[in-house]
């Protein structure tokens, strides 16, 4: 009895240690593209910005897209929202949230924007899978 | 337990070769890449700014999309999951990159496949191309560059709307 379960607990331990290497390998085996070598990963998150005065939208997107690490802010007037992709190497969503209140003297919160259906029909497992592949490649 | 053992040092030996036996492409694929100077008048790529005016363009191109109030919802989904965000992101940029000129390889899939099943309208396209102009406009790109990037990009119109 003893035997058979520290040979299932063998086996078991083998076959994760094998299917982690694969998924190891799976990672790392294909180079790097040009952009992905050079461009960094970003994220994107959406603020309820009405509190803010709205009166120089474009000179407000520009003053948001120079706070360190904030590639581009997008302001829809209409609905008051702001879009920002931001370097997650270089900040954090706290960290933005917190520079945003400070510089438009105005508590942000965040707000999504609504879903339509009919967007890309690939399902989330996907950009699970993919996820993970980034995650778990070393090759710079 | 011998076999595995076996198994086991063979995937890891099978894996460390994979890996080196790509590096060496790497070092090759990255010199010819940079070191190549263009022949001729420079391409559109260099007059943009190469990859990195490219992305800052592609990134003011898609928040415009996404916090747009008639086509944001389309990309709602994309933009607030990072890794789907990711794949986006990056083949819009290589797509750009590669279609001026530049040493990016477009990796994802035709444009026809990727828009299939949205029923994308006219109206849909015309108002993603104004964001795209909106993101080039905000970054100073010249009229005659922006009017060249759309001359690659329109045709693009009979794959992506209505199917
Ligand atoms: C010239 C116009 C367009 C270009 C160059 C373009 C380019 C692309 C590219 C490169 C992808 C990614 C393909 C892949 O992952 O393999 C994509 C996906 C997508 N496009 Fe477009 N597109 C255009 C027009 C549109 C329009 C008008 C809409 C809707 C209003 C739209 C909505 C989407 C959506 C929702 C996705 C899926 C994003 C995801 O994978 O989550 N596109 N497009």
């Amino acid at each position: 009895m003893k035997k058979s379960l520290l040979k299932i607990g063998k086996v078991l331990l083998g076959t994760t240690c094998i299917l982690f290497l694969s998924l190891l390998l799976w990672a790392n085996w294909n180079e790097r593209t040009y952009t992905e070598k050079i461009v960094g990963d970003t994220r994107f998150m959406s603020y309820d910005i009405s509190a803010a005065p709205l009166d120089d939208v474009s000179s407000l997107e520009k003053k948001i897209s120079l706070i360190k690490g904030v590639s581009s802010c997008s302001i829809n007037t209409g609905t008051k929202i702001a879009g920002i992709i931001f370097y997650t190497d270089m900040l954090s969503s706290d960290q933005l949230q917190e520079s945003l209140t400070t510089l438009l003297q105005h508590p942000v919160t965040e707000k999504a924007i609504p879903v339509k259906s009919g967007g890309c029909p690939v399902g989330g497992i996907t950009y699970f899978m993919l996820g993970l592949k980034e995650a778990l490649c070393f090759r710079s | 337990m011998k076999k595995i053992t076996f198994v086991l040092a063979a995937t890891v030996v099978a894996s460390l070769a994979g890996i080196t036996a790509c590096k060496k492409k790497t070092v090759t694929e990255t010199v010819y890449v940079d070191n190549t100077p263009p022949p001729g008048p420079p391409s559109l790529y260099t007059r943009l700014g190469g990859v990195s005016a490219i992305t800052l363009v592609t990134d003011k191109f898609i928040n415009n999309c996404a916090t747009n109030s008639f086509i944001g919802p389309r990309f709602a989904a994309t933009a607030s999951d990072p890794n789907r965000l990711r794949v986006f992101r990056f083949n819009l940029i290589d797509q750009i990159c590669a279609g001026s000129g530049g040493p990016c390889q477009y990796k994802g899939v035709t444009m026809l496949q990727a828009h299939q099943g949205m029923n994308i309208t006219n109206a849909e396209f015309d108002t993603l191309v104004g964001q795209l102009v909106k993101a080039m406009t905000f970054y100073n790109v010249p009229a005659s560059e922006q009017n060249e990037l759309a001359t690659i990009l329109l045709p693009m119109r009979s794959d992506i709307v209505g199917h």
